[in-house]
């Protein structure tokens, strides 16, 4: 489904969708090189509910992440060399090398905070939907977490308490089916170590909004995060959302098994010879192949756009690890400043 | 200038910050825990009940809404209750809160504090007699405020509430509540972090003393003085920032130290302050420094046993006279 949206805000979010998909694959081909620093987490496959969740959100919305937060910083119009930077641990991050890749964020965007404990950033998310409550304003606090989140207690207290105070958050939550150790070929939507049956019933028995999403339909995504969105700010409490992401074939230590993105695919639903095993990640699951065709199908967008466009993109983002790349590292005595406020 | 107790005096910093700051916000307001001097807090409630949040047994979840509020604007004091409550929101105070300000390369603040009841109260039992500030002194990015004067407590919050930007543990020992002392309600009060303050003056020997320790440091001074031995107290009202200088400066002049604190004896307050002392101080020493702390065992509920381990002024006159003689 084409989300209900101005032709340039469709190109803004198929921007950053391609963007996200760019940057994680240069964070696969990096770590390959020896140049990333300890274990990363990307989000090949999730890219429709960052587009789709941003595309809902003001830009005084607040959004908070977790350990998988590249797409959602990114998705907020976050610089993508300053946001590979971090990752690389240079002085020109958005961190200065000290947040890494678990902890991406970019405070003037409003995003102040992605926290590597899997629950640990939904409280706080909805402190920052209790001070916008405080404070009379129109805003919505947007928390993006995973469904392995839902084990830690932090999640029931954060739910139970933004349902009992009615805050303006949205609970996003990426149902990728790993929760943190996804049994091999037990693919499920129902998290291994939860006893839930379904990831909304948590919420939906305190009392929360609650629903259920494609996350390779950006249009789906898009208008439960605009509805949630505007229920939050008329005072009417928080809302669940689950969205049902594809698991991409890539693991979590991830590898390119999918191989480098190549836009064309979305024309012919074709899967290359070598991948040819994994024909429906090219077929209907690439949430980028698939939001490209849609665009593409209902004549949004000439392939000849969309292409354009993704060249543009990837251009973007090998400025973007050069920049990276050549940033120095921090200097050492950096490591005591920043502790204090001045 | 009035004689307060410390409740009285926290009471008034407390509704003096909520006053001055329409962004200060309480999150519980049971302060004064189950003490008889409870009652000094009720002005709170009763003049500013709709800054007042009440949360829901949730610790981890409302000292994590604290958070989430205090980077986006608000300046929470959360109401914990019982210090060993906080345990049950660690990952919170310990784990979220004093990171933001270092990963954002400073553009997260985090002007949150986390009031808590700790210590020995009698029988508390277990659960309910922690005092966990050297656990928090081992997580940099906290504040430690630890006073032990109602003057202290009342110009230490309005400091914390409205002029900090940094996340805050407020050590309020369960036995303070009744401690008295002068406070001066025509002058602000507020106390700057990071300065010690020479509680009693003497030559014979320096008394470092935190939190409710002070007060038990001050009888002993005066009953030493009594057996001709002069004892300076001296309070440094928050361990993080350190006023070191005047430690030193004090531990100059006698030459002989005894640390105070009532936490554990390992890695605990007294450890750190008596490190500190013998590493930048070891040319003054005329004596090994001596620590007073509660013994490394857990709280037990009988009176005489817990007795039996708390640190008291006479454990204090005990420890001088080891290294005055």
């Amino acid at each position: 489904m084409i989300p209900i949206l101005s032709r340039d805000d469709l190109k803004l979010a198929l921007r950053r969708m391609l963007l996200i998909r760019r940057f994680e694959e240069a964070c696969i081909i990096e770590w390959h090189k020896g140049n990333v620093p300890g274990h990363y987490h990307v989000s090949v496959g999730q890219e429709a509910t960052a587009a789709g969740v941003s595309a809902a959100m003001d830009t005084d919305d607040i959004l908070f992440s977790t350990h998988r937060n590249h797409g959602h910083v990114i998705s907020r119009g976050a610089d993508p060399g300053k946001s590979f930077a971090e990752i690389l641990g240079k002085a020109t991050g958005y961190g200065r090398g000290k947040a890494g890749t678990l902890h991406g964020a970019a405070p003037e965007l409003n995003v102040p905070l992605s926290s590597a404990i899997v629950a640990g950033v939904l409280p706080i998310a909805i402190g920052a939907g209790y001070a916008m409550q405080v404070k009379g304003k129109s805003n919505v606090s947007v928390v993006m977490f995973g469904d392995g989140a839902m084990e830690e207690g932090a999640a029931y207290e954060a739910i139970n308490l933004a349902s009992l105070w009615k805050l303006p958050v949205l609970f996003v939550c990426e149902n990728n089916g790993w929760g943190v150790a996804r049994v091999p070929g037990q693919a499920s939507y129902h998290a291994p170590n939860l006893a839930l049956t379904e990831l909304i019933d948590l919420a939906k028995s305190l009392g929360m909004a609650t629903t259920t999403v494609d996350g390779v339909d950006l249009g789906d995504v898009h208008r439960a995060a605009k509805q949630a969105r505007e229920q939050g700010v008329a005072g009417e409490g928080a809302t669940f959302i689950e969205v049902r992401t594809k698991v991409w074939p890539g693991g979590q230590w991830p590898e390119l098994v999918t191989g480098i993105t190549d836009i064309t695919r979305a024309w012919t639903g074709e899967a290359p010879a070598e991948f040819a095993h994994m024909v429906d990640w090219f077929k209907h699951d690439d949430p980028v192949l698939q939001v490209a065709r849609e665009l593409n199908a209902t004549e949004i967008f000439s392939r000849d756009e969309i292409e354009a466009l993704d060249a543009e993109v990837q251009s973007q983002m090998d400025q973007a690890v050069q920049f990276a790349l050549e940033s120095p590292m921090p200097e050492l005595e950096t490591a005591f400043e920043d502790v204090w406020p001045a | 200038m009035k004689q307060m107790t410390f409740a009285e005096g926290l009471s008034l910093g407390l509704q003096e910050s909520l006053e001055q700051d329409e962004r200060v916000v309480l999150i519980g307001a049971g302060f004064g825990g189950l003490t008889p001097y409870r009652s000094a807090y009720a002005p709170i409630r009763g003049r500013f009940s709709e800054r007042i949040t009440d949360p829901p047994i949730a610790e981890l979840g409302y000292c994590g809404i604290a958070i989430g509020a205090a980077m986006t604007g608000l300046r929470p004091i959360v109401a914990m209750g019982t210090g060993a409550f906080s345990f049950e929101a660690f990952p919170q105070i310990a784990n979220e809160a004093p990171q933001a300000y270092y990963g954002t390369r400073g553009q997260v603040t985090c002007p949150v504090v986390f009031h808590m009841m700790t210590g020995i109260r009698g029988a508390g039992a277990l659960q309910h007699s922690s005092s966990p500030q050297s656990m928090y002194w081992n997580t940099p990015g906290l504040q430690l405020v630890v006073p032990g004067s109602p003057a202290d407590a009342r110009g230490l919050m309005k400091t914390v509430a409205l002029r900090s930007e940094n996340p805050t543990i407020f050590i309020d020992h369960q036995r303070l509540q009744g401690v008295t002392g002068m406070v001066d309600e025509a002058d602000a009060g507020e106390i700057p972090l990071g300065v010690a303050e020479v509680k009693r003056e003497g030559t014979d020997v320096t008394i470092v003393a935190v939190s409710v320790m002070v007060a038990r440091a001050l009888e002993a001074a005066e009953k030493l003085a009594t057996e001709g031995i002069s004892a300076e107290v001296v309070d440094p009202r928050t361990l993080v920032p350190l006023d070191k200088a005047t430690i030193l400066k004090s531990v100059a002049k006698t030459g002989r130290v005894v640390v105070a604190d009532e936490s554990q004896l390992s890695c605990g307050v007294a450890s750190e302050l008596a490190a500190i002392i013998a590493e930048e101080g070891f040319e003054s020493l005329r004596a090994p420094v001596k620590r007073v702390a509660i013994p490394n065992v857990p709280i037990p509920f009988h009176e005489s046993e817990e007795k039996y381990i708390t640190p008291s002024a006479g454990w204090i006159i005990n420890a001088v006279k080891q290294i005055c003689n």
